[in-house]
């Protein structure tokens, strides 16, 4: 079963390779474009079986071997017959080569930094192993997760379609996009059976992903030592590691907008098209996953019109960017909105249409606690507040600015979106409000590393190199001494 | 209406395993940090005269963010090591445990064994209305006994059997269930089962 997991998750891996290859023309580290191309191939994969569906196409093994075969196969034809595509992957892959060389040299090396980078990734491999142990130990036995993640993925293992007319499919969050019950549907049927503690296989397999994703953009921006270090800090975060051993999709949704936000803010420091592309396919990613993903996808929009006001650029320019980007989301939005509004859905239920000012101050309460206090974060919000209060004048001043604003409007938005929510739920909002505030999290991490590398501890880098220097040169002489 | 009545007589639960909320005092937690980083910022502090020798810029700056990222590790070293002690502990409960014993043993804890009873008693492909205490016990029974159909809560008119489990979580301590309860599945010959 694990075999055909494995099987399952290379695929995956291989599909989306392809597809990122044919949308975007720019070589990512290696690292970064593994871990993009997985989180491409569970979107394609879970829309290719909401397509199968629509198509009247039951699920079974050999249908949807047959979808992911044809799938992988139209990618592949479509990179062979274009010339240019075929010789960017062949550059790419030699650049690659390249890549694991110098990374094999640099590991050679018999350096103090060289073990420190040693050191650091055997903690990181160490912590995801201990979740994913946890994971696959204990079956499945969270609320949500038997409520409507998993128990939609078992109604339509069984029945093997999508069924609106069960009431365990609709009875909780009908209108819920299906990216993560579909693909657990499609693992279920690819491991040979629905298995209650494999299907939580994906979940921390995600986060690993997302950790190799936020170490590629933190190297980009510092250095590999300190983007190790936040990537340990990330993977350790308490809700991060118990949010990964059950199977709820904040998590994934998370992931899929916070990639989205790297790449939007790489793509206004330097201008390439292809971050922008990345941008608009996460956000779909994200909606996807998780209707909530409207909000953050909204604020974005308004910081890039702010980032395109700003820097004097052409409003056609702006109009061609978003026309682009965000026009799949878009459609894919008003689509999926009107189909579960035909089928009689949606998520009104849980929202009033008149916001209730006079929960602010509550709302307020619990957004300091989900962000200051010890329980969830540890005290990355006290760190975030720390490096913003001594960098601050540098980082208006920068494209630094665009991330600030995106995470003030997130938390804003939080808020205000709270005052909405039916007296029912309101009562929950403890709970929600962690799973809602979860998303802001890897950004806040993100941006108090960068921003403390850049503006504080990089004036002091080079005395730091030249310790380190000093300490091997002096290893060095101890050894030959010993030696000697 | 035809009965069948089944006695659960189960021990008590285990306690839940979840992260930094039991067998902890977060406030020792809290002042050992403090403890630390006051020796940290100390050192530090008496130091910096030291490190502006040696060409550092910014002492003050380089404090903080030494501080901050120091407390953030040790924050979360504590938390994760707290996380490996209870991985250790399930590792210790579950190896060598079947699925079904494993669910037995700690999820469902003492309503699994009455779920699987059910599963045993019914037809399969039949429609089911769980009325339980609490609405964890819907979701899992609904959850654990599909493809046992959820009846439609609208119409009602495909209602088949109910099952009655009238236990409580205690509070807090999701999912550890405490208690010891006559439990029964009635097959409804009318529509209404009695219940309206």
């Amino acid at each position: 079963m694990i075999f055909r997991l494995l099987i399952a998750n290379i695929y995956l891996l291989i599909l989306g390779f392809s597809a990122l290859k044919l949308m975007t023309c720019h070589k990512f580290q290696s690292i970064e474009e593994i871990s993009l191309s997985y989180f491409i191939g569970v979107m394609l994969t879970s829309f290719g079986m909401l397509l199968m569906n629509f198509l009247n196409f039951k699920y079974t093994f050999q249908s949807l071997f047959l979808m992911s075969f044809l799938m992988l196969c139209l990618l592949v034809f479509v990179i062979i017959i274009n010339n240019t595509k075929k010789n960017q992957i062949i550059n790419n892959w030699n650049q690659s080569l390249e890549e694991l060389k110098s990374l094999i040299l640099f590991f050679k090396q018999k350096e103090l930094i060289v073990v420190a980078h040693l050191y650091l990734v055997f903690i990181f491999l160490f912590v995801m192993a201990i979740i994913f142990y946890e994971a696959m130990l204990r079956p499945l036995y969270t609320w949500d997760a038997m409520s409507f993640w998993v128990v939609k993925s078992k109604v339509m293992y069984f029945k093997q379609m999508i069924d609106w007319n069960d009431q365990s499919f609709i009875n909780v969050n009908a209108h819920n996009p299906l990216n993560v019950p579909l693909i657990q549907v499609w693992f279920a049927y690819m491991q040979g059976g629905f298995d209650e503690m494999i299907i939580k296989w994906f979940y921390p397999v995600n986060t690993f992903f997302f950790s190799m994703i936020f170490f590629s953009h933190l190297k980009y921006w510092t250095q590999s030592l300190y983007a190790l270090i936040g990537i340990i800090i990330f993977a350790t975060i308490p809700f991060v590691c118990f949010h990964s051993t059950i199977a709820y999709s904040d998590l994934l949704v998370c992931y899929y907008f916070n990639i989205g936000t790297f790449y939007l803010f790489k793509y206004m420091n330097k201008n390439n098209n292809d971050y922008g592309t990345l941008w608009g396919v996460c956000c779909l990613g994200a909606y996807w996953t998780k209707p909530e993903s409207i909000l953050f996808v909204g604020i974005e929009v308004i910081i890039i019109i702010f980032y395109f006001i700003k820097e004097r650029k052409k409003i056609t320019t702006l109009v061609l960017f978003l026309l682009k980007n965000i026009s799949l989301f878009v459609i894919f939005y008003l689509f999926w909105n009107q189909w579960i509004k035909t089928l009689g859905f949606s998520d009104f239920k849980y929202h009033s249409l008149i916001p209730h000012i006079d929960r602010l101050i509550p709302i307020i309460g619990s957004f300091l606690e989900s962000f200051f206090t010890y329980g969830n974060w540890g005290v990355i919000g006290i760190f975030f507040m720390l490096v913003v209060g001594i960098s601050y004048s540098k980082i208006i001043k920068s494209v630094d600015i665009y991330l600030f604003i995106t995470i003030i409007l997130l938390s804003l938005g939080f808020m205000y979106i709270y005052t909405f929510i039916v007296e029912n739920q309101f009562k929950f909002r403890d709970v929600s409000f962690n799973r809602v505030v979860v998303t802001l999290v890897p950004m806040i991490l993100f941006s108090s590393l960068k921003w403390s590398w850049n503006y504080i501890l990089s004036e002091n880098i080079q005395i730091i190199n030249q310790w380190f220097k000093n300490e091997s040169q002096k290893k060095m002489k101890k050894r030959k001494r010993s030696v000697s | 209406m035809q009965l069948y009545q089944f006695n659960i007589r189960l021990p008590n639960g285990i306690p839940a395993l979840f992260i930094g909320k039991e067998n902890f005092n977060i406030l020792i937690l809290y002042f050992m940090i403090a403890i630390i980083l006051l020796i940290l910022g100390g050192w530090l502090f008496l130091t910096a005269n030291e490190y502006s020798a040696k060409g550092f810029i910014n002492t003050s700056k380089l404090m903080v963010v030494v501080i901050c990222l120091g407390s953030i590790v040790l924050y979360q070293g504590i938390y994760f090591s707290k996380f490996i002690v209870n991985v250790y502990r399930d590792h210790k409960q579950f190896k060598n445990k079947s699925l079904e014993e494993r669910l037995q043993i700690l999820i469902l804890n003492q309503y699994y064994p009455f779920l699987s009873y059910c599963k045993n008693k019914l037809p399969v492909d039949v429609s089911i209305q769980i009325e339980a205490a609490d609405s964890y016990y819907d979701f899992a029974g609904y959850y654990y006994l599909y493809p046992l159909r959820r009846v439609d809560e609208i119409n009602k008119n495909n209602k088949k059997y109910l099952i009655f489990f009238h236990g409580k979580r205690k509070p807090k301590q999701n999912p550890v269930f405490t208690y010891k309860q006559d439990e029964m599945i009635y097959e409804c010959l009318d529509n209404d089962c009695g219940l309206e």
